[in-house]
Order: structure tokens, then sequence, then C-alpha cells
């Protein structure tokens, strides 16, 4: 039950995009097109589950102060997260290009662009600053998947709704970015009705 | 200004590859009509990419390629006038390329601390530090690290001074610390630092660097001030925390999540509606795909 309370939490309650704001660049730029938007939203999961595994595993053992080294160097959470998300990034590229032709055909593009995305590092650090709320792999890996479902169904729907505004009558000034940011606009208000859903205490 | 180009070659490249692709798959979807249309875009596309290789100076807004005419001049003349080339840069990063504003990168940061003015000053300084620290060493080293090395090196090197900034906050500005959160070191992934590292700091001399990094430095600051002081005025009725409007005429949307997206999506409204009122020459780039009104695609086949 706690585990499902963190997957509904992180994706509908504090989505990352519509109401903690990390991950805006691609949200904005990608999705104009549902295919894109889906391509996106697949690879987003999968790098940031696969991150906040390996970021997970690397701050309890060695930077936290009931680590191997025995000293606090949390201090380097931001360094060595950055370079661990960059090099899984680009070593699961390479990995696909060669052994899942498929799979690189389809997320392949926009692989890269995650490593820049605010929403890998930002998952990666809100769940090593937590202890008390995520305190195992489990609570750790259902915060990722909640996280990036959530990406996944906001970039969605604003693919989808952007497919059908583009036939209508925008005013000129407001063509491009304004009316995109003012979707997003009516998507926040409306995620938050979800702001009381608390089951199971 | 070559990168410039080649970076839009590039997205027109994988522009026309998307397009190719998606015709394949919606053959048998969509009606006659909409592969005519996807047919001019590649068309369309394939001789804007004609005209980029001929002309050296074309690129996505009206704004940038007047930038990148303004930069050849500024290079001619800095040979001459290295004073006035400082203050010129500094002017470019605040006025001309606007990163918030004109540029579009680090979105993430504008919408997310300028709840208030106090905040957004802090988040603005934070990120002029980073960033004039980070061009400044990138540019000292650009002739030392290999090509094949820049984009993890750069990160090490955004990401130590990202540590620093995190460190002497938490030091001495603990309430801000706090009221900041997540977002200080977020600002390693901020997409500005890195674009300007691998666009302009690689590439150019350390003074010159040292002039763009403030200038972006501070055209972000003005940015995210700027949102704050109308979030913060019309949501809390309040200026740097100076109770102006009475508590029962706030309206409470703009201190929240959905208010940052309406201020922003205003803000560059009324940006699009001074830019069209002063030009009456419609770039043949930025066509927002939308093919029923464009100049270009009126001479085509229908």
């Amino acid at each position: 039950m706690d585990f499902l309370m963190i997957v509904i939490s992180s994706a509908l309650i504090s989505n990352v995009v519509l109401s903690r704001f990390l991950g805006i660049c691609p949200f904005l730029g990608v999705s104009n097109k549902i295919e894109n938007a889906t391509g996106m939203g697949f690879s987003v999961m999968f790098v940031v589950f696969m991150s906040t595994i390996i970021t997970f595993v690397i701050n309890k053992y060695l930077l936290l102060k009931s680590g191997i080294f025995n000293a606090d160097l949390t201090y380097l959470q931001t360094i060595v997260f950055i370079l661990v998300i960059a090099t899984l990034v680009q070593l699961v590229e390479m990995v696909l290009k060669k052994y899942v032709k498929s799979l690189y055909k389809a997320l392949g593009v926009y692989l890269p662009l995650i490593t820049t995305n605010c929403c890998v590092l930002g998952v990666s650090l809100t769940v090593a600053g937590d202890n008390i709320k995520y305190p195992t792999l489990q609570h750790a890996m259902c915060y990722a998947f909640g996280t990036s479902f959530g990406f996944f169904l906001a970039i969605n729907l604003l693919a989808s709704i952007r497919e059908k505004i583009e036939y209508n009558d925008i005013p000129k000034s407001f063509k491009g970015k304004p009316i995109v940011l003012i979707t997003a606009c009516l998507m926040a208000i409306a995620f938050f009705g979800f702001s009381n859903l608390n089951f199971g205490g | 200004m070559e990168e410039n180009t080649r970076k839009s070659r590039k997205k027109v490249n994988t522009e026309v590859t998307n397009v190719n692709e998606n015709e394949v798959k919606d053959n048998s979807q969509i009606s006659n009509e909409n592969i005519i249309n996807q047919n001019e875009e590649t068309n369309i596309e394939k001789k804007v990419l004609v005209e980029e290789t001929e002309t050296l100076v074309k690129s996505e807004t009206k704004t940038e390629s007047k930038d990148v005419k303004k930069e050849i001049k500024s290079n001619n003349v800095s040979k001459t006038n290295s004073d006035s080339n400082f203050i010129k840069i500094i002017y470019n990063g605040i006025i001309k390329e606007n990163p918030i504003f004109v540029l579009m990168l680090g979105m993430c940061p504008t919408l997310a601390t300028t709840t208030s003015l106090s905040n957004a000053i802090g988040m603005g300084i934070a990120t002029t530090f980073v960033l004039l620290m980070s061009n400044f060493i990138i540019s000292l080293l650009r002739n030392v690290i290999p090509e094949k090395m820049r984009i993890p090196s750069y990160i090490v090197i955004v990401a130590s001074f990202v540590t620093v900034v995190q460190l002497l906050m938490q030091a001495y500005f603990a309430s801000l610390y706090s009221s900041l959160g997540i977002y200080i070191p977020l600002i390693v992934v901020n997409c500005i630092i890195l674009g300007r590292a691998e666009s302009y700091a690689s590439k150019n001399t350390v003074i010159d660097s040292i002039a763009d990094g403030l200038g972006m430095g501070c055209g972000f600051t003005f940015g995210i001030c700027l949102i704050s002081i109308i979030r913060e005025l019309l949501g809390n009725g309040s200026f740097y925390d100076i109770p102006i409007i009475p508590k029962d005429y706030n309206i409470t949307i703009f201190i929240l999540a959905p208010g940052a997206f309406l201020v922003l999506a205003f803000i560059i409204a009324i940006q699009n509606f001074l830019n069209n009122k002063n030009s009456t020459v419609k770039s043949n780039i930025s066509c927002d795909f939308d093919c029923s009104n464009c100049d270009i695609h009126k001479g085509g086949n229908k």
C-alpha cells in the first residue's frame, strides 16, 4: 500500500512537470506530435528508472555516513550523480545501437537530450535527499516509476491537445509557444483536482 | 556563428527525416490533403536548406539573424576597439539574445523560482556566478580539452562551481537555500550554462567569454526578476515582502504552479506582438507549421 501511495502521489498529485517544473524543455519542445511525445516519454521512463537505481545504490553505500568510507560525502552528490547519468545515457545509447536496433530507432534521437533534462537529476536528488520517505531501493524504484509515468502522461496529453488546436483560429501573437504555455497552465489547474487524493492514510 | 548554422542545419535535417518517417507511417490514415501538405513542407524545408547553404546568415528567428549580422560586425570591430566589444557582448546577452525570452533556454528555474522577488534575485545571482566562472575556466582550457571529451569535462567544471555555490548558500544564506531547495543543484543542467559553454566559451577568448557570461547572467536575472515581480504583485500583493495590495484582491493562482505558465505565455505573446508590429517581412523559416497562412505556401500547388 505504501508503494501504491508513492506511485500515485508522484505521478498525479505532485506531477513532475506540471507541479514541480522539472523537464519543461522537452515538455514544450518535443510535444508537437504524438509519436515524438510517446518516444520521448518512453526514453525518459527508461533513463529515470535506471539512473535512480544506480544513484540510490551509490548514495547509500558510498556517500552517506553509514557507507563504506564512513564519512559524510553528501556534498559530492551533484557531481557524482550528473557524471553517472551522463555516462549511463552514453552507454545505453551505444548498447542499444549495437544490439537492439529497433529500440534505438524508436528512442534513440531523444536519449542525448535527456542528459541535460532537469527531470533525471531532480528525481535522483530528491530520492537521495529524503532518507525518511524513501528508505529502501524498492521505495526509490516506485518513486522513479511514478515520476516518469507522470511525465509520460503529461507530455502525451499535451501532444494530443496540441494536435487538436493546430486547426483552431489562434490569435497571431499567441501562435507558437504562448498557446502551448496557456494549455500547460490549464492542464496544471486540472491536475489540482488530484491534490486531495489520499487514501489508506 | 558557423556553429549556429551547422546546428540549425542539423535541426532542419532531423525535421526533414522526421517528416519523411511520418509520411511513411500515416499514408493509410491521413487524407490526401495532409499528404500534399507534408510533401510541400519537405519541399519547403529542402529549399530552405539550399538557401541556408547559399547565404551564411539565416537562423530560425528574425532576431537571431539580426544578432548574427551584428556579431560579424562586432567581430570586425573588435580588433580595433576591445572596450566597446565588451559592452556590446554584455548588451547582447541582456537584450538581443536574452536567454529566457529570445533563446528560450533555462525554462525550469524560470518557472519554479519566480514565486517571490527575493528567491528570483538569489537564483539569478547564483546562476550568474556559475555562468561567469564556468565560461572563464572553459575558455581558458579550450585548447587543452580534446574534442571527444568536451561534454563530460564541461559538466565536471560546471558541477564543481555549483557545489561551491550550494555550500556557500547553505552556510551564509540558509533561508534562501531552504526556499530554493532542489533548484540550486539543478543549475548544473540549466541549458543556458551548457549551451553557452558549447557555443561561445569553447571558441572565443577569455575576455569575450567573461563578457558573455556576465551578459547572459544579467539577462537571465533580469528576466526572472520581471516574471517574479508580476507574480508576486498579483498573487501575493507584495513587492519584495512589502505588502502593497490588500489580501482580498490577491489572485492566488499566480503564486501557484499554473500562474508561472500564464505569465510567461503573456510575456512571450507581448513580445511577438511587438516584433510583428515592427516588421513587415516574414522570415522564411519560422513558419510554425501554419501552412494555410504562409506566404511561401500560397505559390505552391494546392
